[in-house]
């Protein structure tokens, strides 16, 4: 009796066992997006800049040699983009869709190239794009704004200082000596008018 | 009686081998699993969603007030190279450039959640690549200084006087500028000497009051 009951108690967990196998099965997905290139090397990717692409450059290549996405809103889009350029908003990069356009670039071979308001949001949509594994891959650094209702672009280098940064500094903290000096004259001034009214009040009195 | 037990205890010990070789099956099929999600961080959905917030981005002035305050909790990380740090960089700040993010070393001071990591740069581009690779690591409590240095010189160290028809806020936005360059050493401006010049119309109007005087020994007299 005592091994029939083992042997009902491992057919129990056996098929315990199975169920679980089972249902681990049908609900395993194999996720849809997979980041290919690791971190490091995305950031040897990034670090020396070498995927920028500059207006000038831009303008002496062909069309038909790379692939122009967009990567502003379907709004801002339809308001004005650059020629030849294709429209796939940053929200949208991981659809069905854009991927397939992705894949076609691939196939053939052709670079692609980024473009957005600025190249800072533009550069995001870049390496998540990297990551994927897409690896022809460029940013185009420009601006892209509307002046007079007329889509623009602007060429507009990044991480370029506006200031000396030392050195505006250092003429900041130097700005309030020079100005120091200014203040303490008038104060004497001010001073030797205060005692001429003492005066006035002796004068009256001497009067009376 | 004894020929069904034995059959029966056959029975169990096939029944024994049979679930091991399910379980060292199973355990073949685990290696190969793993290969098909094998990437450091987080899924390319949750970066893509990171990737849209502007939660990431503080603006200078938000930046001067927690410092002027000393929050115990902020930790500044310049990303630009080292000469440039060495240059100038921000008071406090910690130079990492970009290509050392993911070095060992210096790597901790990123993945943590202890402090408020506020990343910058000259403007926010190599900021937010930073940022960036934090958020395909996973890494929480990171920030980007929006603009960077050029804003931050922009508006804390040279504020732009507001216009007199800009609101009050203008105005006090502007003063707290101001008072937080003050702080990171930069002094007194052209602004408050002007009022100075102002007051020495003051000594002409008391010029005016000796001519009564002698007006008053004339008529004293």
């Amino acid at each position: 009796m005592k091994e029939l009951e083992k042997t009902r108690r491992i057919s129990i967990s056996a098929v315990l066992f199975l169920l679980v196998i089972i249902i681990s099965l049908l609900t395993f997905k194999k996720p849809e997006f997979n980041f290919v290139n690791s971190s490091e090397k995305t950031l040897t990717y990034v670090a020396n800049q070498s995927h920028i692409l500059s207006l000038i450059d831009f303008k002496k290549m062909d069309a038909a040699d790379y692939l122009l996405i967009d990567v502003r809103s379907n709004f801002d889009y339809s308001k004005g983009h650059l020629e030849n350029s294709l429209n796939i908003p940053k929200s949208q990069l991981l659809d069905p869709e854009s991927t397939s356009i992705i894949q076609e670039a691939v196939s053939n071979n052709k670079p692609m190239i980024v473009y957005g308001e600025n190249p800072e949001t533009a550069n995001a949509a870049c390496m998540l794009l990297y990551q994927l594994g897409y690896e022809q891959l460029k940013l185009l650094s420009i601006l892209s704004f509307y002046d007079n209702k007329q889509f623009q672009i602007r060429s507009f280098d990044v991480e370029k200082p506006l200031f000396d940064f030392a050195q505006t500094m250092k003429e900041a903290s130097i700005q309030p000596i020079k100005k120091i000096t200014v203040k303490t004259k008038p104060k004497p001034v001010k001073k030797k008018v205060i005692t001429k009214p003492k005066k006035k009040k002796k004068m009256p009195e001497g009067g009376c | 009686m004894s020929a069904t037990y034995t059959t029966k205890k056959i029975l169990v010990k096939r029944s024994y081998q049979f679930l091991a070789l399910i379980l060292i099956i199973l355990a073949g099929g685990l290696l190969i699993i793993p290969k098909q999600q094998k990437h450091e961080g987080i899924t390319p959905q949750l970066f893509v969603k990171n990737m849209l917030s502007t939660e990431r981005y503080i603006t200078t002035d938000i930046l001067a007030d927690r410092m002027v305050n000393q929050d115990p909790v902020l930790l500044l990380i310049d990303t630009r190279t080292t000469e440039e740090f060495e240059k100038y960089s921000l008071p406090n700040a910690i130079n990492i450039p970009l290509s050392q993010i993911l070095n060992e070393e210096l790597n901790p001071y990123l993945n943590q959640d202890i402090y408020d990591v506020i990343l910058f740069s000259t403007d926010n581009f190599t900021a937010d690549e930073a940022w960036l690779i934090g958020n395909r690591m996973g890494y929480e409590r990171l920030y980007v200084l929006e603009g960077g240095l050029n804003a931050w010189f922009k508006t804390i160290i040279e504020p732009e006087l507001p216009k007199e028809i800009m609101s009050r806020e203008a105005f006090e936005l502007y003063s707290f500028r101001k008072a937080a360059g003050k702080y990171f050493g930069v002094a007194n401006d052209t602004l408050e000497i002007e009022p100075e010049i102002k007051k020495k119309a003051p000594p002409k109007k008391v010029v005016t009051k000796p001519k009564k005087k002698k007006k008053m020994p004339e008529g004293g007299c």
